[in-house]
């Protein structure tokens, strides 16, 4: 019978041991906020900026400026969850008959930046969270339009007498990190 | 007879493989309490108010109870703030373990950038 008692005692220590002790060893709770889903805010904010677009035109004698407070406004929202939020955008309006371009930069540092206006090309100097403008004389109807910085590249195809919208948007966290472009 | 030293091995090779188990077992860190991600539905919930029209005018009229009470989740609770860029409009709890579901918007019929803040616990 002793090994059974032994066994019984075994059993008896550790039920007890685990009961005085755990209380104290269990891991703590991890954190107050648990961060937010990186892709959820992505997709969140690539909907809104054509929305955006639409109310600053509507409701707004500068749209420039609604467009650059609601980028800050994406940015001070996005460092609060613990994002990494960039982007750069165009705003391309028609003037009679020339085009008025400008670029939104809100990438977090400064930037050259090349337009070519189907031929014509030309470079602007845009300091981060600033919004510069430039504007290209007569250009035909539809004509392409070929956005350059640092080693991006992207070309459009757009009309002279429709208001349009374009931004390459980057969100990061803790290493992952998603693309996208709006175009409105 | 014979057989009294093998049993007597035979049990303490359990009792120490008991007692190893518990040591091991001590020696990994444990969820006491399985940790479900729920900011994932309530980013959904935001979302399909938003899709029905419903969202944007609570967020407006800075409704923030309304739109608490419009929103359901089975096992949880949950309080909603609305900040503008200047306050925030609602109830943050005093909890530990809250999830955040974030939804931004432009505005509706003028331009307010809000965000919309789901507390879950």
């Amino acid at each position: 019978m002793k090994g059974q008692f032994f066994l019984l005692t075994v059993f008896i220590l550790i039920a007890a041991f685990y009961i005085g002790i755990s209380p104290r060893i269990s891991p703590p709770i991890a954190v107050d906020q648990i961060p937010e889903s990186l892709d959820f805010i992505f997709d969140n904010v690539l909907n809104e900026y054509p929305r955006a677009v639409n109310l600053a035109m509507n409701t707004s004698k500068n749209t420039v400026n609604v467009l650059k407070n609601f980028s800050n406004f994406v940015k001070n929202s996005t460092d609060e969850m613990g994002l990494n939020f960039s982007i750069i955008w165009l705003f391309v309006k028609n003037e009679s008959e020339n085009v008025n371009i400008t670029v939104g930069n809100f990438l977090g540092y400064d930037t050259n930046v090349t337009l070519n206006v189907s031929g014509n090309v030309k470079h602007i100097y845009v300091q981060s969270g600033v919004a510069n403008s430039t504007l290209f004389v007569s250009p035909p109807s539809k004509f392409q339009l070929v956005l350059s910085f640092n080693t991006t590249e992207k070309n459009l195809l757009l009309e002279k007498h429709k208001v349009s919208f374009y931004g390459l948007m980057k969100m990061e966290k803790e290493g992952n990190s998603i693309n996208g472009e709006i175009k409105a | 007879m014979k057989m009294k030293g093998v049993w007597r091995t035979i049990e303490s090779v359990i009792a120490i493989t008991i007692l190893m188990s518990f040591v091991l077992y001590l020696g990994n860190p444990v969820l006491l309490k399985e940790q479900v991600d729920p900011t994932s539905k309530g980013y959904e919930i935001l979302k399909i108010m938003d899709s029905n029209n419903e969202l944007r005018t609570f967020v407006e009229n800075k409704d923030w109870s309304s739109l608490n009470n419009k929103i359901h989740m089975h096992g949880y609770n949950h309080t909603v703030e609305i900040c503008n860029q200047t306050a925030c409009y609602g109830e943050y709890p005093n909890v530990e373990n809250i999830w955040v579901s974030s939804y931004i918007i432009s505005g509706h019929g003028k331009y307010e950038p809000c965000r919309i803040k789901l507390y879950i616990w």
